[in-house]
């Protein structure tokens, strides 16, 4: 008999975010994937930048693209990034290590899962990281106010 | 909610001989209170189209055979009442990150490839073969500890439903690991070691970004990321040798001969003779 | 046992970046509200920071970690979408190079500022 043909049903990158219902931690997952490649971005453009101080090149007092409007809010975004990933990062610290999953239950339909265990400490994690991020959203305001007024 | 009611059902066809890609055909289906999708299924399969393939056995959430992609969620169509989702109309495919065989037909097969790599069953000494007497002593604190683990029906839910299954075929996925745990966590077991190894690996427990998409839809309960969770623990304890060194129990050689801990007598007889 | 040690690094790496990443921005870019001084990267003030040694090891300290952890989070990401080995061999030279590359260009040039920055202080000292 002939080789019948399989048909390959994986959901690809597209998987990650669409193509089903899916719950509330796999969209923190992928802003928290997201967040990172961004900062890893800016992080990784820092280090070439601050490091031609070496050679008396200080391009983020001199230049002007620096200073521009569209940078400035570039790297409030990555500050706001910042934020959400430093702490969701903290609240990913205590549950991949099993300390806010709880212990293991006896099964008794309606289900509680790991997920409703975890999701006090995403709260308060996010009010950390809410209150980082007004002190950015302060900073920057304040900044922008200096470079439009003179 | 309706007592009867015409819902339109969309089905993913695919024909390994004739298609090339699936498609999506839709069918009406007269509902009643009660019914369940994979009553629906066999409404379609008597009266409108015989040739409608999916896999099913017990008809009660137990064989872990009907599992499939239901209004895009991954879960059992014998388990499912149709009116809990929708008194409209209902989309039904294959359970997504494994390859069709036919129509709602999944193969299965990688999931049980993998489950059986990580050694899923109790690691004994092999001297214990040439004497084979004696019964191991557990208590109930800790059967706890990996009981919930072991409902698991094998029914591929969560290996559809893992964000990194669907992109990385290398993966271990939900369901081996959580399995992994539960012989882990076995005082019976001695393979922890050895599982490691699997576990421990790239295409281990690391992969794992807790998006908790298996534990909300095991149709079980098994919490499947708890499970990993609770295991990475272990895997970084072990790495950083800070773990208690877990011995497994030893056998208890037939009545009055072995050692007995605190076991708790037997109740008294309720009723005299 | 290896990807255990790996992940178990890329964690304390991430716990330790919450504290030095969160210094660094406090103390360099978000003065506003803490010194009043928002201009707190201006050459002057980059070049008394240089000159200090303490500021020159925690530089390199930020660098490293920052690189660690950003760079096996980019690994991670790029195994899950590129699944064949042989991808995945390159991917590991690209990002070894890129890590290794930029750590030491990083922590050569912030020894390099440190020592020209240190020399000019000691030259206005002697004035």
């Amino acid at each position: 008999m002939a080789e019948l043909n399989r048909y390959d049903n994986r959901l690809g990158v597209m998987g990650w975010l669409f193509k089903g219902r899916w719950g509330f931690e796999r969209y923190l997952y992928i802003l928290h994937r997201i967040t990172g490649l961004g900062i890893l971005f800016y992080f990784l453009m820092h280090i070439v930048v601050t490091s031609l101080r070496a050679f008396d090149i200080y391009l983020w007092t001199e230049g002007e693209f620096f200073h521009h409007p569209v940078f400035r809010f570039g790297e409030f975004l990555v500050f706001a990034a910042f934020a959400f990933h430093a702490f969701n990062g903290l609240r990913l610290v205590f549950v991949e290590l099993g300390f806010a999953v709880g212990k293991p239950i006896e099964p008794v339909y309606p289900y509680k899962t790991s997920l409703t265990k975890q999701r006090p400490l995403f709260v308060i994690m996010m009010i950390f990281a809410f209150i980082l991020f007004v002190f950015g959203t302060y900073e920057f305001i304040i900044s922008m106010g200096k470079m439009i007024g003179g | 909610m309706p007592n009867e009611k015409n819902v339109k059902f969309y089905i993913r066809r695919y024909d390994p001989l004739k298609d090339k890609e699936p498609y999506l055909r839709s069918y009406d289906v007269p509902v009643s209170k009660g019914m369940v999708v994979l009553d629906a299924l066999h409404y379609i399969r008597e009266n409108l189209d015989p040739s409608l393939a999916w896999r099913y056995s017990c008809r009660m959430g137990v064989c872990g055979s009907c599992g499939m992609l239901i209004n895009g969620s991954p879960t059992l169509a014998c388990n499912t009442q149709i009116f809990d989702i929708s008194e409209t109309e209902l989309t039904i495919a294959p359970l997504p990150n494994f390859r069709i065989i036919k129509d709602l037909v999944p193969e299965l097969s990688p999931m049980f490839e993998k489950h059986r790599e990580i050694l899923p069953f109790v690691v004994r000494e092999e001297s214990e073969l040439d004497d084979p007497e004696g019964e191991f002593y557990q208590t109930p604190e800790q059967l706890e500890e990996f009981l919930q683990f072991t409902f698991c029906i094998k029914c591929g839910c969560c290996m559809a439903a893992c964000p990194t299954l669907a992109t990385d075929p290398n993966y271990l996925g939900p369901q081996p690991l959580a399995q992994a745990h539960r012989y882990n966590k076995d005082t019976r077991d001695g393979g922890r070691k050895a599982r490691n190894q699997i576990t421990g690996s790239n295409d281990g427990a690391f992969k794992c970004h807790y998006a908790g998409e298996c534990s909300r839809v095991c149709p079980k309960g098994v919490d499947p990321a708890k499970a990993i969770q609770i295991m990475k623990r272990q895997l970084v304890f072990d790495f950083l040798k800070i773990s208690k060194s877990q011995k497994p129990c030893e056998k208890l050689k037939g009545p009055g001969k072995g050692e007995k801990k605190d076991i708790p007598p037997a109740p008294t007889y309720t009723v005299q003779e | 046992m290896k990807e255990t040690k790996y992940w178990t690094f890329h964690i304390f790496a991430g716990i330790l970046l919450l504290f030095v990443l969160g210094f660094h921005f406090l103390y360099t870019h978000i003065g506003e509200l803490l010194f009043k001084e928002s201009d707190n990267i201006s050459k002057e003030l980059s070049q008394g920071r240089d000159a200090k040694t303490s500021f020159l090891v925690f530089f390199i300290i930020l660098l490293g970690l920052g690189l660690y952890h950003g760079l096996y989070g980019l690994k991670n990401i790029l195994f899950e979408i590129f699944s064949s080995k042989a991808v995945q061999k390159i991917i590991v030279i690209f990002i070894l190079l890129l890590g290794i590359g930029l750590f030491f260009f990083g922590s050569y040039s912030s020894y390099l500022a440190h020592k020209n920055a240190a020399a000019k202080t000691e030259v206005s000292h002697a004035k």
